[in-house]
């Protein structure tokens, strides 16, 4: 490579500027950000401190950024969910890659179009489907191909969401309600619709699904429960396992235990104990969890028939004590089980010993979607810089697959499990 | 004391309950027998004793004749169980009846109001529930543990050569012959899980086929039976009948003798009357060619009341027997696995706390084997009832435990049909 690829970023926020930006800053011989934008002032300034980005290139807005003539090789777009669209197809026109967080958008027709406007300026659309990029996919992905257990013909897997986690994300904070973001199964399930079609490389033909928000609403509140935990009465408190000093002060991840990354940054910009107890006191992550406008399920099923017969059920639970993945692969020569939070997978081909493989690297540790993010980045220098194309790489008109299926989901929950056909329903788009 | 008389005195009749009865020579005695086959007969009718006159070549047979004892277990093949019961229940007997009721749901809800008409018991042998593991899961829901169920993930492995053994090759294989697979196999799963949960099921879609074990996936150059079958072909092949009952996990080289015994019907197993029984018999058969029609694996879909979400998962395609579970609570997590006997519970901000209770039941007899325990629990809950008039907190009756049935071929109805959704209370009422 002669030089770095160039990058310009839109919207900096937790994605934005530090699941990408920071891990791009840590190969700027190769990869390099030269503009950003965001409407927060602050977090572009700091932004533009980090990468050393020129004055001129770092902007209020993302629709002003694209307005410019193009600035870099390729642009990450890291916006709201809902904002997606409408940089996605005004930066193709400019002549951008994409590199675009997940979902591509709520909407499938605005999918569509993202991936029919690529293809009409010939712009690869890369989305941040991370987990693909994780040491324990991979390696999963690497079994599945190698035909070890032969045919897949059945597969089990769980997205267990953890009860604090949910809380936090899907009850008091940003994707809470379906208006404002997207409903849970494309937020938080489109990585894992993604991970099962990409791992057994089939479409979905079919699908049915049930679930339902079943516990954080007003019905459910103890008896005596006030709108806010700080205003609760003690017993009740006490008795709860939601209440948020648990989490963010007192308890494992919290700040006493000297927890200052996610989620203590979602709470406050500068986590100490003194700043998050002040924002747990009149900030919505201090909120009941029964008495907030959360309206996102906390737990769904979905049944899926692929190609070949294959049968996939998938399960989205709120309620487990942490935040993990686990998925049990059946062939018809052997079996997988994998626990990504233990990052083990176990391969048993039928009638021999069972092989472990760990995938636990220092990255994995590290975080970042099980290092996912640093696998994103790495593949994006080698796509781009290199011309190699790594195989968790595929582009908007296979990632679109995922948010298809999960939007069929929600259609199937709404309506009485009805049963979709994935054929007339990605018609209707 | 109560006494017995046992209608099919095969591995069900005669080893899981009937050899169970002489441990309690005082409170339950088994003192009439019948089945089609002879040896069989005269094995069961030994064990206990039974004069040759209550000895009967067949069902109806015994049946014909006044009531000859207080219970009547019936252990015929399925798409018997209805003649048997109803004509049992018209002698006057308390029934005890092996599952599933019958592959006919007309037929089950016949069975339920002939009970309810003459005011008599019959118990379905859902062995699952009265074993400690299961045991110690309902005591921990119903004492709240983990709050209120939300969702639940069951899954049943039936194990590569027992789908191979039961379900390819054996008495289970053909739908048409025996009942689907579903309910064949998994009415005790639906039944556990609708006991455990203690709700009604108001819909359910499915998927599901017979995906390997048809003549499309043969290796080239494949023999109709293993014996005949090319040596590099055999070797290849995990499902090839040496493996599995001569050297491998149920061989016989292996000192395995219990079930799976069907192999060589009735008489003690060798290494050269199971070589035979493989050269001639239904078990030597390829895999790929055999007359077999259930599905080797299906997925279900369920919504309870109140909003529980169930999925259940049955695989043909696993390395052991075995059943696991998770359990989702407002408050809580449960885990369990029951080939280890293992039972993980969260209560969330604590401490996980593993139970054994198959150790940890200090009144346990230690017998683990037929189903965990659960076919030893039954015997015991059958003595209770019948004979102490306690139910045990396992028994239900035929009027709840035909829920399970309605549930399992609702699935299959939706697995033919696609998936469609089924709503339960209208497929109730068509029957």
């Amino acid at each position: 490579m002669n030089k770095p690829i160039t990058v310009a970023i839109v919207g900096l926020g937790n994605r934005g500027m530090y699941a990408y930006g920071s891990r791009i800053l840590e190969k700027n011989d190769e990869i390099k950000v030269v503009a950003a934008a965001d409407v927060d002032s602050e977090r572009l300034a700091l932004m533009a401190k980090n990468h050393n980005i020129d004055p001129k290139n770092c902007f209020n807005s993302a629709d002003e950024l694209i307005a410019q003539p193009k600035l870099a090789d390729l642009l990450f777009i890291c916006t709201q969910d809902k904002d997606h669209y409408k940089e996605a197809i005004e930066a193709l026109k400019k002549g951008y890659h994409l590199i675009l967080e997940k979902p591509i958008s709520p909407s499938l027709k605005e999918c569509k179009e993202i991936a029919q406007t690529a293809k009409k300026y010939d712009r690869q659309v890369l989305v941040c489907h991370v987990l693909r990029y994780t040491p324990f996919y991979s390696k999963l992905k690497e079994i599945v191909d190698s035909n070890v257990i032969g045919d897949i013909i059945t597969v089990n897997a769980e997205e267990c969401v953890g009860y604090w986690h949910q809380a936090h994300s899907f009850v008091r904070g940003n994707w809470r309600n379906t208006e404002e973001s997207a409903p849970m199964i494309l937020a938080k399930c489109c990585h894992d619709m993604d991970i099962l079609l990409w791992l057994l490389d089939k479409k979905c033909v079919k699908l049915t699904s049930f679930g339902s928000l079943k516990h954080f609403k007003a019905e459910k509140a103890p008896k005596g429960a006030a709108d806010r935990c700080f205003d609760c009465p003690a017993d009740v408190r006490a008795k709860c396992p939601y209440d948020c000093e648990k989490f963010y002060l007192d308890g494992p991840r919290g700040i006493k235990a000297g927890a200052v990354n996610w989620p203590q940054k979602v709470v406050s910009v500068a986590p100490t104990v003194e700043n998050v107890t002040e924002a747990l006191k009149t900030g919505r992550f201090g909120r009941c969890v029964y008495h907030c406008d959360n309206d996102v399920v906390d737990n769904q099923i979905v049944n899926m028939l692929l190609e070949d017969d294959i049968t996939v059920n998938f399960t989205m639970s709120a309620f487990n004590p942490t935040i993990r993945r686990t998925i049990r692969i059946r062939g018809c020569f052997g079996e997988i089980l994998g626990d990504m939070e233990g990052h083990t997978i176990t391969v048993t081909e039928f009638g021999k010993a069972p092989i472990t493989y760990d995938t636990q690297t220092k990255e994995s540790s590290r975080g970042g979607h099980g290092g996912g993010d640093t696998g994103l980045i790495q593949s994006i220098i080698d796509f781009f810089g290199y011309d190699k194309t790594s195989k968790a790489v595929t582009y908007i008109d296979k990632s679109i697959e995922s948010h298809f299926v999960a939007l069929a989901a929600d259609y199937s929950r709404l309506n009485g499990g009805e049963l979709v056909d994935m054929e007339e329903w990605t018609n209707r788009f | 004391m109560i006494t017995v008389a046992i209608l099919g005195a095969g591995a069900r009749g005669r080893n899981a309950y009937g050899l169970k009865f002489s441990k309690f020579p005082d409170d339950i005695k088994v003192v009439a027998v019948a089945d089609l086959d002879a040896e069989k007969l005269r094995i069961c009718g030994d064990d206990h004793n039974i004069p040759e006159n209550m000895r009967f070549t067949s069902g109806e047979e015994m049946l014909k004749q006044p009531k000859l004892a207080d219970v009547l277990f019936v252990c015929t093949q399925d798409r018997d169980h209805f003649g048997h019961t109803m004509a049992g229940l018209e002698k006057g007997y308390d029934i005890v009846l092996e599952k599933p009721i019958s592959p006919s749901l007309e037929e089950c809800k016949a069975i339920a109001e002939k009970a309810a008409e003459l005011g008599r018991k019959v118990l379905v042998c859902h062995v699952l529930r009265y074993t400690a593991f299961y045991t110690k899961l309902k005591d921990l829901i119903d004492t709240n543990t983990i709050g209120e169920l939300v969702t639940v993930n069951a899954e049943e492995e039936v194990g590569y050569w027992h789908q191979a053994h039961s379900f390819v090759r054996g008495n289970w294989r053909n739908s048409v012959e025996s009942s689907p697979m579903i309910l064949a196999k998994c009415c005790h799963d639906m039944d556990i899980l609708l006991w455990l949960i203690g709700k009604k099921c108001l819909k359910v879609s499915s998927f599901g086929s017979l995906k390997h074990f048809t003549a499309d996936n043969a290796p080239e150059g494949s023999a109709d039976r293993c014996c005949n079958c090319p040596e590099e072909i055999k070797k290849n092949c995990i499902f090839e009948v040496e493996k599995f009952y001569i050297d491998g996990p149920i061989g016989i080289k292996n000192g395995y003798t219990g079930w799976p015994r069907k192999v060589v019907e009735g008489k003690d197993p060798t290494v050269e009357n199971v070589t035979e029984a493989l050269r001639t018999g239904p078990y030597g058969r390829c895999v790929y060619k055999c007359d077999n029609d259930v599905v080797d694996n299906q997925i279900v879909n369920m919504r309870l009341e109140d909003n529980v979400t169930v999925n259940f998962t049955m695989s043909a395609f696993s390395e052991k027997i075995n059943r696991t579970i998770r359990i989702r609570g407002t408050k809580g997590e449960i885990v369990a696995d029951w080939g280890s006997d293992e039972i993980k519970l969260t209560v969330f901000g604590k401490k996980p706390e593993i139970f054994h209770p198959n150790n940890d039941a200090s009144a346990g007899t230690g017998d683990t084997g037929g189903h965990g325990g659960g076919d030893m629990g039954l015997v015991k809950g059958v003595i209770s009832l019948f004979a102490n008039g306690i139910p045990s907190k396992s028994t239900t009756y035929i009027d709840k435990s035909i829920e399970s049935h309605f549930v399992a071929l609702a699935a299959e109805e939706s697995r033919l049909n696609d998936g469609k959704v089924i709503d339960m209370e209208e497929w109730i009422n068509k029957f």
